[in-house]
């Protein structure tokens, strides 16, 4: 096989400045800690995953095509630490009693009370709608984009969105169960 | 655009405003409440998810970990490591394209029967039921769609109403003595005759029934028996 150098190619990676990166993650932190916090369901979880998402982000820098997808990069980065770590030490399930119990005190912060029944509601909600539904709230995900992350067809993840919004509706008392 | 086309597009991408749903909304009055409900849920999800986080801790401290010749003590061979893994990467998408490739040839996509595994690859959990349904919620989702099941007649360990090539149907997932199968009553699915299913692990028959079609598809091959297809024929009803 003969490899021919070639000029850059526009598909070429286009790298950002490793300072520029550092302060873009930083800053993204915040918001990929609420993002992990909401699929992990655990605190304590969601900071691992997030820290482990952003070494990894760093080490794979030279993958990011565009400087300018660098949150929806580094969004996924997350999802994928958050499966990859459920996959690789199968973590043992905490209840989710236990898991509401534990994060109580950032579920009731802003102290409206409906605020606070949604979001508990929002943690009982199954993960195969939970997850959906945090990527494109959250996360600004199209559909199209989980579709293809979660490895689902568009009308599978268009259902699953809108069965997840109508459950939570419905278990708010919203809608007839 | 129906309205229950349009429903599920506003309750699933409530931000999305298609043409086709534009046209839709501007002349049905029930869409247009449902959205502007959607809208105001949609609003209170937002501010739910905004949970309060700690302030920045040490991006830069782990960055710098990794910065360190202590922590990649592989400057030497940085050049090699680089053209292994432009190798890596070079392999990795050829061998993704060679398997997309296979997968195109392979994917019934236009048919009924690749609708019916795409869906169901869609569902995963559906086949990790193994408790029977009360009867109420399954005559429920089942009622949602025109259909009845005699009572008694078969245990049903999942059921959900789902969107299926333009309509809401029934997807089933029944116990049988050999395994579990899926079953989708397809009113609006006609067919002239009854078509085997092997197809991306699963098998199952597609037949001709009441005006439509069934589709009965499980995971392992002869699951899906003559007796199982009986059964279903003579226990499944269309209401109104």
């Amino acid at each position: 096989m003969v490899i021919l150098a070639r000029n850059k190619s526009p598909d070429d990676p286009v790298s950002l400045p490793a300072e520029t990166l550092e302060s873009t993650l930083a800053a993204l932190r915040p918001e990929l800690l609420r993002f992990a916090q909401w699929l992990t369901r655990d605190r304590a979880l969601a900071e691992d995953v997030v820290q482990e998402a952003l070494l990894r982000a760093w080490r794979s820098q030279a993958a990011l095509r565009d400087p300018a997808a660098v949150r929806a990069w580094a969004f996924t980065i997350v999802r994928r630490e958050h499966a990859r770590l459920y996959e690789r030490k199968r973590l043992e399930m905490t209840s989710l009693d236990e898991a509401i119990d534990n994060d109580s005190a950032e579920l009731a912060v802003d102290g409206e009370a409906e605020l606070i029944e949604l979001r508990l509601v929002i943690y009982r909600l199954a993960k195969e709608y939970r997850e959906p539904l945090v990527m494109q709230v959250l996360g600004g995900f199209s559909t199209a984009e989980i579709a293809e992350e979660l490895g689902l067809s568009l009308p599978a993840v268009l259902t699953r969105l809108f069965r997840a919004r109508q459950q939570l509706r419905m278990l708010c008392g919203e809608l007839p169960e | 655009m129906n309205c229950e086309e349009a429903q599920l597009h506003l309750g699933g991408e409530p931000a999305a405003l298609s043409d086709a749903l534009e046209r839709h909304l501007s002349g049905c009055t029930a869409c247009q409440t449902f959205r502007r409900e959607t809208q105001r849920f949609e609003r209170d999800l937002k501010r739910s998810f905004e949970l309060p986080v700690p302030g920045r801790r040490s991006v830069s401290a782990s960055i710098s970990m990794i910065r360190s010749p202590v922590a990649t003590p592989r400057g030497a061979g940085r050049s090699a490591s680089r053209f292994t893994r432009r190798w890596a990467i070079a392999a990795s998408v050829a061998l993704a394209t060679a398997l997309g490739g296979l997968l195109w040839t392979f994917h019934p996509t236009e048919s009924l029967a690749g609708d019916v595994v795409t869906h169901m690859e869609g569902e995963p959990d559906s086949w990790s039921g193994t408790r029977a349904l009360p009867a109420a919620s399954v005559a429920g989702i089942l009622a949602a769609s025109g259909w009845r099941l005699d009572p008694g007649s078969a245990d049903v360990v999942y059921a959900q109403s789902c969107w299926f090539r333009g309509h809401w149907v029934p997807h089933l997932v029944v116990r049988t003595d050999h395994g579990p199968v899926t079953v989708m009553p397809l009113r609006a699915e006609r067919m002239p005759a009854a078509e085997s299913v092997h197809a991306r692990g699963y098998d199952g028959e597609l037949i001709p029934f009441d005006g439509g079609s069934l589709a009965v598809m499980g995971r392992d091959p002869g699951v899906v028996t003559p007796a199982v297809l009986d059964l279903l024929r003579s226990a499944l009803h269309p209401v109104g």
